[in-house]
């Protein structure tokens, strides 16, 4: 593949110039020419040669690679990047390779360098080569590489700088190599250990939401729809005008939405161990669990200032793919969150009864809760709530220095967390807070209680 | 401790040791402040042991300097007294004092080299007063030598002034050092500092600004950790580049070496023909050279990269 030339969508071509000479260089020129002056002072024929002998050496090395690298441009690469995963989960190895070939007339000193993002860890190999590069060579750089951290990365481009061996010049050609990344959060991967062998029972848990379907307990009688089955007809019941068919409950599959609050204030905590990761971290287990099970049913509602964004409920593995790629790329917006807003625009959206899990700092009062709440139980939904305990999320300073404003901070935020979970406790709402050991557990817990099932540790 | 190549300070040492040696050889009457301006001065030659901190070497020698400066201005004349004697002191160790500074200045071969002419020009000085020591009994201590040398100086500075009015002057002082020995040394020392600069280097302060211009600064130390990885990946990674040095077709930076002879034989040649134009020759080449550089080491930004970073297999 040969480098590209389109224009930049919304970005004026850059028409700066570049120094090929290097810091170093103009050193050496400013060097020998001083030393030219302090040679004509002295008017000594041999200093004077010397003089004029060592600033040709620098002129002439400048000079040299300046016609070496007259060429020097993306065009005369052929740059591949090896098409590897396009999605990788958070905490796995995965390896990238970048296949390049110098068509020019010379070879170089060429440092090769992959730029890859700070989150990502090295783990084998490396992302820079430094090496003759004679032309027609291909070179090959190739690493593992861990990420830390979900969301959208960019891998690459790759830098070709090609130097002189004094390090007077050097001139970086940027080579289009960069490929987007989603970073998946990594529950992902986890094995979901026993719990998951048994969700493929369809036996019914001690929190389940009852709806109608074609479950085994008889639920009322209603009249018939053409696409009713003909076997469910109650004969009894039915006059020759108006037949009656007999509804069941479906009790055994169950329809969650996970709730996020992206309130700035849920991105307390360190990079990669924030309160929306950790909430991102345990929604994708039971993502993954529901995914295996092929029963029950996801969505995502997240809200920050109004509904951002909605994936109804539903299962299949696009679906949960569609789904962990946006749990991949949740992040901040500006913007309160208003429980009481939040449950209305949700229950407004839901069909069926659904558990609604529900990942908020609460920091926001919300004066319509406790309304809200009456309704949004009346249509038949459960909220659950998974309250990030703030100042619990950082780890403990290493250093004196701060330590103390720290703890002040986090005493006032977990007395505020402790007012607003007892607050929603006492609505009846079930909350479970979580630290930086993050929110699987607990949520492996809830969904065991609505699948029936027990969690083995 | 700083990382000082062997073959560097064999190269370059010679010649600053001898004209050290030659110069306080014929002399004798040393006094305490000679003799401590002469130490203090040399101390750059211990930079190696000083580890980062051997720039503070150099300080003392400035100081010394500034101290026998000022004396010459209040006493509006050679200095008299101690300062006399540190002022000997001062020019019998520069020398090593360059030496200090050649063999510090290692990474930056532009100081080094600037460094090194410096220190020749002022050996040829400290020759050229050695050659010129006044008679009687004061004039082979480090008074004397100091006094030789400010004449030197000054013989010179009056040869060129008298040049520039057009006038033919007698001699200068400095042109007329040339001793064999010297001259060897001197074109060791330089050839040493030049050529034990031809080495593979890291470009990482261009990659570190090219990849900022890109808004995707680099990380030029990557954690690396331990870790198994599947067939496939090790397969992946094994196929990668290893460094290659350059084939005999490539001389490296000896193309500059190869300029560097050409241009001083045919300096030479000029000189021998025109002598008197053979000074101005050097001015308008070495600023012709500059300007060409100038011009052509800058490339428009959008010639090294291409309109869009991204790759193509999307």
């Amino acid at each position: 593949m040969s480098a590209r030339e389109t224009p930049r969508a919304g970005r004026p071509r850059a028409r700066a110039r570049v120094w090929t000479v290097t810091r170093r260089g103009w050193q050496a020129v400013g060097g020998t020419l001083a030393a030219l002056l302090v040679a004509v002072y002295t008017l000594n024929p041999f200093l004077l040669l010397f003089a004029v002998a060592a600033f040709g050496f620098v002129a002439g090395s400048i000079a040299d690679f300046l016609w070496r690298a007259r060429d020097l441009r993306p065009e005369r690469f052929d740059v591949q990047r090896q098409p590897g995963f396009r999605r990788v989960p958070c905490q796995t190895d995965s390896v990238s390779r970048v296949e390049a070939t110098w068509n020019g007339r010379f070879g170089f000193w060429a440092e090769v360098v992959d730029i890859v993002p700070d989150v990502f860890t090295i783990r084998s190999g490396s992302p820079r080569l430094l090496t003759w590069w004679a032309p027609q060579r291909t070179l090959v750089v190739a690493y593992a590489y861990r990420a830390e951290v979900r969301g959208a990365h960019l891998l690459g481009p790759t830098f070709v700088t090609a130097h002189d061996p004094l390090g007077f010049c050097a001139r970086s050609v940027l080579l289009p190599t960069a490929i987007p990344l989603t970073v998946l959060p990594e529950s992902v991967t986890l094995r979901p250990r026993p719990m998951g062998i048994a969700l493929f029972s369809g036996v019914p848990g001690s929190l389940p939401l009852r709806r109608p379907g074609t479950g085994s307990e008889f639920r009322s009688l209603r009249p018939y729809r053409t696409s009713d089955d003909i076997r469910h007809v109650a004969w009894k019941r039915s006059t020759p005008t108006q037949l009656m068919v007999r509804e069941f409950d479906l009790e055994n599959r169950q329809d969650l939405l996970v709730l996020l609050d992206l309130n700035p204030v849920m991105h307390a905590g360190p990079w990669g161990g924030n309160a929306v990761d950790h909430a991102v971290n345990a929604s994708t287990v039971v993502a993954a669990l529901i995914a295996r099970q092929a029963e029950d049913r996801i969505g995502l509602l997240s809200y920050t200032g109004g509904v951002f964004q909605y994936i109804p409920p539903s299962r299949g593995p696009r679906h949960l793919k569609y789904l962990l790629d946006n749990f991949a790329l949740v992040a901040a917006h500006e913007g309160p969150f208003d429980l009481g807003d939040a449950l209305k625009e949700t229950a407004r959206r839901l069909r069926t009864h659904t558990h609604v899990l529900l990942f908020s700092s609460l920091s926001e009062p919300s004066p319509e809760l406790r309304r809200q709440l009456a309704s949004f139980h009346s249509r038949g939904h459960r909220l659950y709530a998974f309250v990030p305990d703030i100042s619990e999320l950082y780890p403990p300073l290493r250093s004196e220095l701060g330590r103390g404003a720290l703890d002040w901070a986090g005493a006032e935020e977990h007395a505020r967390t402790v007012r607003a979970v007892d607050e929603l406790r006492r609505e009846g709402v079930p909350v479970f807070p979580y630290d930086r050991r993050g929110a699987r557990e607990q949520m492996l817990r809830v969904y065991g209680r609505i699948r029936g099932l027990q969690v083995v540790r | 401790m700083t990382t000082l190549s062997p073959a560097r300070v064999l190269l370059v040492a010679p010649v600053f040791l001898y004209v050290a040696l030659v110069t306080f050889l014929p002399l004798n009457g040393f006094d305490w402040a000679s003799v401590v301006a002469a130490a203090l001065t040399s101390l750059p030659v211990l930079g190696p042991l000083a580890g980062r901190r051997a720039g503070i070497l150099t300080v003392p020698a400035f100081l010394l300097f500034l101290d026998v400066a000022l004396d010459a201005v209040i006493s509006n004349g050679f200095p008299t007294g101690v300062a006399a004697s540190v002022a000997g002191g001062l020019l019998l160790g520069t020398p090593l004092w360059f030496l200090g500074v050649v063999t510090l200045s290692e990474r930056e071969p532009g100081i080094s080299l600037l460094a090194a002419q410096i220190g020749l020009a002022q050996s040829t000085a400290l020759l050229a007063a050695r050659a010129t020591l006044p008679t009687g009994p004061m004039g082979h201590t480090p008074v004397g030598f100091a006094q030789a040398y400010v004449g030197a100086l000054t013989g010179q500075l009056d040869a060129l002034a008298q040049l520039i009015r057009g006038i033919a002057p007698t001699s200068f002082p400095l042109q007329t050092v040339v001793d064999p020995v010297f001259l060897v040394l001197a074109a060791s020392a330089l050839l040493g500092i030049v050529l034990l600069e031809l080495r593979s280097l890291s470009a990482e302060r261009t990659i570190r600004e090219a990849s900022e211009r890109v808004e995707k600064p680099w990380r030029p130390e990557g954690r690396h950790a331990p870790l198994a990885l599947p067939d496939q990946f090790e397969a992946v990674l094994k196929g990668r580049s290893a460094p290659e040095v350059p084939g005999r077709a490539y001389l490296g930076g000896l193309a500059g070496v190869g300029v560097a002879t050409l241009v001083a034989i045919g300096f030479e040649a000029f000189a021998a023909e025109a002598p008197a134009f053979a000074l101005v020759a050097v001015a308008i080449g070495a600023a012709v050279t500059l300007g060409l550089l100038i011009v052509l080491s800058a490339v428009r930004r959008d010639r090294l990269e291409p309109a869009h970073p991204s790759a193509q297999v999307l």
